[in-house]
């Protein structure tokens, strides 16, 4: 099934997701057409992983619905999955495999691979290729991520809080892949993160998430303007403060 | 008692308390059952020789207390939750920043572990063995069982110079001690010697263990060479398609397992060849051998349905799996397919042990005795294709019994995956019990041969009505084409009606019905609950 060429890589439209007692996302709708940065902004526990989670199929819209690439991730997994670069928070690669089997394996999924891409950001990163996952650091293990989500140059890159814990020459690495990423025209960017100096650096536009609500999304600098230039980390000790009334 | 014993202690208790809860509750169910039951534990005395337990004693007492010492030498060895292949220690890293001594942390598990080994022993005993009348000793076994635990808790917590090393010492360590208790019993070595035999095996393994944890917390792995074992090039894979690359991955991840845990445990068993050359015991471990794969392959199971080994909650799915661009029935299908390697791996171990084992202790001629009678009596061709059918079915059967419960652990339902176990082991104890009853009552099997037909047609009918519903919901779901569901539908009546052709042709008489056959047939060839794991994979993958 071939996508609308102008249909937005992203469209979700009223999701509520309730665990037990807990609204983790209240009607949430989001629409996100391709190319440029989308920051996704909120504190622990706001519901920025959930509604990622959704976006990648991981969890099903029980109210709303989720549309990537014009397809339900649910229904359509290789659709979905097969374009899209992931890294979690998490960094749940499988320990016991060496750096090198990890790339051929996650090779065999993407047609769209680069050998080339993958060689120079391993050099880039300074990473052993014959290292086990389990031995590498926290740090190492999100370059490695980031290289698997990076090398079939998927159209859209889903980072869920990629610098979470790990140190600045870490996280420079990281932004930088993100320019990297949009510096080829069409790509898509949606990276979630509580470090809002990380995301003013880079995001073109901000979706800010307070408890399960996005109480505001539009560009970066339109917010900037509204705002009287105040800085994200202002904007959004603002809105948090006033997202029951909003919510 | 010491703060941080107790805390340790602790941990043990909550971690697995619902395990301990099980087998409070087998004690206690046991000394009740020993209290009204009048079934015989002793089967046969012969003067001089070791009694022939019943079926009642085995499945009673033998089978769950074996299981529960497998279920302690995991769970106080920490080995349910580390890489048993891999070179570095399995003790948790977690507790190596403990404000304690090395030794602190080696001793108190395995005072834990000994501790719990020894009282299974004793109230196995006192509620189970000595009121069944069987002769065993009290003593030396309670200090046996903490000596195996002790023992695999060293081996455990070391680390090696090479990949998988940890399970060969195992099975050589274990073997030894098993021979050599074996050896003792065959020349009937007094209790004063089996206790100065075992005893001095707990310190002995406590000081392996504190090297092993000292060396771990400082960060050593043992390695031959010049630590080429951490940077030794691999070579590059180059994988075909998904689907290929999908099945290296279970492969590594769980391939190994079952026949690992065959070799291991038919070294124990067939060493026992070399001591006795009665044609019963010999063709009773020769069964016991066989038997082994399938037997193996249903503890094996649960581990090889687990969804994912890193995922934050054990029975979920790491994100890692779950975002893989591949259909849940190609994720299932990779897993299955996998499952049909490690069985045919297995197979072919056992292959090459048993006869080894039986050319090596000299037994082979009792079984080539065996074997020419078979043939004179039913004939070369018609041997031939009865021994074929029974290697195709061991084999089927272990394959599965391996994917038998794949959609219970796919499912990512915890109580169901921890449940499971339980539900098993009571039913092969119940099973057990009731074939034991079968045995010694002609009514009870005049009712069974009576009730044979309608039973089967009941089974077949549940499987086949089970079958439809798990297919509908595929169809459904939309998880697997509905032209690859026809073919599977196709190839499953192909083999049924292979299997019943071949049942047909062996049973050439008018006592069996033919309908019999068809059913067995039926109910031989697995598809209902292999089809239900796309579904439950599916559940657990989209919650």
């Amino acid at each position: 099934m071939a996508t609308a060429p102008d249909a937005p890589v992203i469209e979700i439209t009223n999701l509520t997701r309730r665990f037990g007692d807990k609204t983790a996302l209240r009607s949430v709708s989001l629409t996100l057409p391709a190319g440029g940065v989308y920051g996704l902004v909120g504190a622990n526990g706001a519901g920025k992983t959930t509604l990622i989670r959704h976006i990648l199929g991981l969890l099903r819209a029980e109210e709303g619905s989720v549309r990537i690439f014009g397809r339900n991730p649910v229904d359509d997994p290789v659709g979905v999955l097969a374009r899209i670069g992931y890294l979690s928070e998490e960094m749940d690669l499988p320990h016991w495999m060496r750096v090198r089997e990890l790339l051929s394996y996650t090779r065999a999924f993407h047609p769209g691979w680069s050998d080339d891409l993958a060689r120079e950001l391993l050099e880039t990163f300074a990473v052993d290729a014959n290292a086990r996952i389990r031995t590498l650091s926290k740090g190492q293990k999100a370059r490695v991520g980031l290289l698997c989500a990076l090398a079939y140059r998927p159209p859209l890159l889903l980072l869920d809080e990629p610098s979470s814990g790990l140190d600045p020459i870490v996280r420079r690495d990281i932004l930088a892949a993100i320019m990297r990423t949009i510096g080829d025209e069409g790509r898509t960017v949606l990276f979630s993160s509580h470090l809002l100096e990380e995301v003013e650096q880079v995001a073109d536009h901000v979706t800010m998430i307070v408890e399960g609500s996005i109480v505001l999304s539009a560009p970066l600098a339109e917010i900037k303007r509204s705002h009287a230039n105040a800085s994200l980390d202002q904007i959004f000790v603002q809105r948090a403060a006033r997202a029951p009334a909003t919510v | 008692m010491n703060l941080a014993g107790a805390a340790l202690g602790r941990e043990f208790l909550t971690r697995h308390r619902w395990g301990f809860a099980a087998i409070a509750a087998y004690v206690v169910a046991l000394a009740a059952w020993m209290q009204f039951s009048a079934a015989p534990m002793i089967a046969t005395v012969t003067p001089g020789e070791l009694p022939d337990l019943s079926l009642h004693f085995i499945f009673t007492i033998l089978v769950p207390t074996t299981c529960v010492a497998f279920y302690f030498v995991a769970v106080f060895s920490f080995g349910l939750s580390g890489d048993i292949s891999a070179r570095e220690s399995m003790y948790p890293r977690r507790l190596f920043t403990l404000p304690l001594p090395s030794s602190a942390l080696a001793a108190w598990p395995m005072i834990y572990g000994s501790a719990a080994m020894a009282l299974l022993w004793l109230a196995v005993f006192v509620v189970g063995i000595r009121p069944s009348g069987v002769a065993a000793p009290a003593l030396w076994p309670a200090l046996f069982l903490p000596a195996v635990v002790a023992w695999m808790q060293a081996i455990t917590w070391q680390s090696y110079p090479l990949p998988g090393m940890r399970l060969i010492v195992a099975v050589v360590w274990l073997a030894v001690i098993d021979a050599t208790v074996l050896l003792s019993l065959h020349f009937q070595a007094s209790q004063t010697f089996m206790v100065a035999l075992l005893a001095p095996q707990l310190p002995l393994a406590y000081l392996v263990a504190r090297n092993g944890v000292a060396r771990a917390r400082r960060g050593d792995i043992a390695a031959w060479g010049t630590g080429a074992a951490t940077s030794r090039p691999v070579e590059e894979r180059r994988f075909e398609s998904p689907t290929q690359a999908q099945g290296w991955y279970e492969w590594q991840r769980h391939g190994r397992v079952l026949p690992v845990w065959v070799a291991i445990l038919l070294t124990m068993e067939l060493a026992l060849l070399f001591l006795d050359d009665t044609p019963t015991i010999v063709f009773r471990l020769l069964v016991a051998a066989v038997l082994t794969p399938p037997v193996m392959a249903v503890f094996v199971a649960p581990a090889l349905a687990s969804t994912s080994s890193d995922a934050r909650d054990a029975f979920g799915l790491a994100a890692f799996d779950a975002t893989r661009p591949m259909t849940s029935a190609a994720l299932v299908g990779a897993r299955l397919r996998m499952a049909l390697q490690s069985t045919l791996a297995a197979w072919g171990v056992a292959a090459l042990m048993i006869p080894a084992a039986l050319l090596l202790s000299g037994r082979w001629s009792l079984v080539a005795e065996k074997l020419s009678e078979t043939i004179a009596y039913v004939g070369g061709l018609r041997a031939g294709v009865i021994a074929l059918l029974l290697a195709v079915f061991l084999v089927a059967t272990t394959w599965r019994a391996l994917v038998g419960s794949l959609y219970i652990g796919m499912s990512g339902r915890r109580w169901l995956i921890r449940g499971s176990p339980l539900i098993a082991l009571v039913l092969i104890i119940a099973l057990g019990m009731t074939a034991d009853w079968v045995l010694g009552s002609g009514r009870a099997q005049k009712v069974i041969w009576e009730g044979f037909f309608i039973t089967l047609f009941a089974l077949a009918s549940i499987k086949a009505g089970a079958s439809i519903a798990a297919f509908r919901r595929l169809h459904q779901q939309r998880l697997v084409a509905d032209q690859r569901l026809l073919l599977l539908a196709a190839v499953w009546c192909a083999a049924v009606l292979l299997v019943y052709g071949t049942l047909a042709w062996l049973a050439e008489t008018p006592l069996i019905p033919r309908s019999v056959l068809m059913f067995m047939a039926i109910l031989a060839i697995p598809l209902a609950r292999p089809a239900l794991a796309p579904s439950a994979l599916a559940r657990n993958r989209h919650r």
